[in-house]
């Protein structure tokens, strides 16, 4: 049989998560996912990771909330949402309907309420997983404090372990010295995932107002401008760690998802990238098909890890 | 979605672009718009956000774009046959369901979703009125196609270079002040003005609309990054806008 004749799958399995392809859509950058009914075509994902969930509605920051910047842009919505409770029970019935797998996404401002919010989410039907963010780099509380200390991280994860059998990914934030042991500390209470990276800390001044552009003052910095800085700390944890990294950050393209699956990525997270292009996502995971023709491969699996050296 | 612009037409800094999109052409309505993507070494990282400024239900849609940043330089500087990506037609759009006379304000390149919405009202025969201000005479745009859709257009310009001299609210307050009653108000513009409206509007006890233009990074209503308070709330200005019944939206950031 020619290679060719092998026709490719891009099924695959990320810990317990099962993907009809390793191509997702980001937290934060999907909404819901029924914004997207008709922008998107989401058999031809792997899946989505919805929106930032926290115990209460949120309304979120103050405007300006975005700022143009050269190949990317900053973000600091302020994790707003309509609350878990409204959640499960307004979105989800229509959400869990989305032909591709559903990811929920974790938040709070204590250990208590990420607690909460996944115990919620465990009661629903049909849910392939929760994502925690302690990563976000716009809250005065909670966010990114429980992402950059290893024992603080560990506490937490093993908390919420508790709390769901579902598999469970960690959202880890570049904003540290070093990913490593913070990797290893979500490995250690039970991460099924650990998803690498959420935003990077950023400014912009407004030159006509001499002040800062966004009414937080900072934001996170996501889209192609932070593709390398993803992609090293990718290869990072991907070093220190047993458990799958699913690679974020900066990909537009199949072959930014194939540099994250080289530096060891079993999947990607497209975000930014479908603000530019609704159909960015499903190109790149179509993008990826057509790489392991080429290469007479049948599955992305050899792949993964294999720029390791 | 690639589009071929079909149909370039350039006055000053504005310029008028026709392209070849059927299925946004058939499904949009006044005040909704597109999002487009513009190329070049220099584009900027966003794409832009457009109000539709005409459609013609079955081929065409027209941008009316005025070249003010390095985006709409560039999608400005359009020519025949390129191609351009656009995703539409997105958000909600001004109310149709009106019998009475429709008062339609717009400022400067805000005209162009009351371009459309006057052409809607025309078909259905329900009458409007136009009031078209601008900074000087180039800023008055579209207005014989104005002239065909609606019963009258008056005009304004702050430098007095074409129409009465002052700002087009003026012209919407005299109108109140009269003795026969709109329906409604439709408006479209920069802020300060939509802010005067919304005020005159309720003085007289006239439903308006607006039109809101903001930043944009996704268009789409999943980033909550161009959100505005209204009826005490944030709202998505891409999805649960970019019209809004002008009472419940807050001012006081305008």
């Amino acid at each position: 049989m020619s290679p060719r004749a092998a026709a490719p799958s891009l099924s695959c399995t990320v810990g317990r998560v099962r993907l009809a392809a390793p191509v997702l859509l980001a937290s934060g950058t999907c909404g819901y996912g029924l914004e997207l009914a008709g922008h998107v075509d989401f058999p031809a994902l792997g899946g989505v990771v919805l929106k930032s969930l926290t115990q209460e509605p949120r309304a979120g920051n103050p405007m300006p909330r975005v700022a143009e910047c050269s190949q990317g842009m900053l973000n600091a919505i302020g994790l707003a949402n309509v609350g878990v409770e409204a959640f499960c029970r307004e979105k989800w019935p229509k959400v869990k309907a989305l032909p591709c797998a559903v990811l929920a996404n974790v938040a709070g401002a204590s250990q208590a309420e990420y607690v909460a919010v996944a115990r919620r989410l465990d009661r629903l039907d049909g849910l392939a997983g929760l994502e925690l963010n302690v990563s976000c780099p716009n809250v005065s509380h909670g966010g990114m404090e429980f992402g950059r200390e290893p024992r603080v991280l560990e506490r937490l994860v093993a908390a919420v372990r508790k709390a769901t059998k579902r598999p469970l990914w960690v959202k880890l934030t570049p904003n540290v010295a070093d990913i490593a042991p913070l990797a290893r500390a979500a490995e250690a209470a039970g991460a099924d995932a650990i998803t690498v990276i959420n935003t990077l800390r950023g400014l912009r001044m407004d030159l006509k107002q001499q002040r800062p552009v966004l009414g937080n003052v900072t934001g996170g910095l996501s889209g192609p401008a932070i593709m390398p800085v993803a992609l090293f700390h990718v290869y990072r944890a991907a070093g220190a760690v047993k458990i799958p990294v699913v690679g974020c950050g900066g990909i537009e393209t199949a072959e930014d998802a194939l540099e994250f699956i080289l530096a060891g990525a079993s999947a990607v997270q497209v975000g930014t990238a479908t603000f530019r292009r609704p159909r960015a996502a499903e190109l790149i995971a179509a993008g990826l098909r057509r790489q392991l023709q080429a290469r007479g491969l049948r599955s992305l699996k050899p792949l993964i890890g294999a720029g390791r050296i | 979605m690639n589009c071929r612009v079909l149909r370039v037409r350039r006055a000053g800094s504005y310029a008028r672009l026709w392209l070849e999109a059927p299925d946004i052409a058939r499904r949009a309505r006044p005040g909704q718009f597109v999002m487009v993507r513009p190329r070049g070494a220099d584009a900027p990282f966003w794409r832009r956000p457009f109000s539709l400024c005409s459609a013609d239900g079955r081929r065409s849609v027209e941008l009316l774009i005025k070249a003010v940043g390095p985006g709409s330089r560039l999608l400005a500087a359009s020519r025949p046959g390129d191609l351009l990506d656009v995703t539409g037609p997105l958000g909600t759009g001004f109310s149709l369901d009106v019998t009475g006379p429709v008062l339609l304000v717009g400022g400067g390149f805000g005209i162009a979703p009351l371009r459309f919405l006057a052409e809607c009202l025309r078909r259905r025969r329900i009458p409007c009125e136009v009031f078209l201000g601008g900074r000087c005479r180039e800023d008055l745009l579209l207005q014989s196609e104005l002239k065909l859709a609606a019963a009258g257009v008056a005009c304004t310009t702050e430098d007095g270079s074409f129409g009465r001299r002052g700002r087009v609210t003026l012209l919407l307050a005299e109108r109140l002040a009269g003795s026969r009653k709109p329906a409604r108000i439709a408006a479209a513009g920069p802020e300060a003005m939509l802010a005067v409206v919304a005020d005159l509007a309720e003085k007289h006890g006239v439903a308006a609309e607006v039109s809101l233009e903001t930043v944009m990074a996704c268009g789409l209503g999943v980033c909550n990054g161009c959100v505005r308070r209204v009826n005490g709330q944030y709202q998505r200005v891409c999805a649960d806008g970019p019209v809004f019944d002008a009472a419940a939206v807050d001012w006081s950031q305008a």
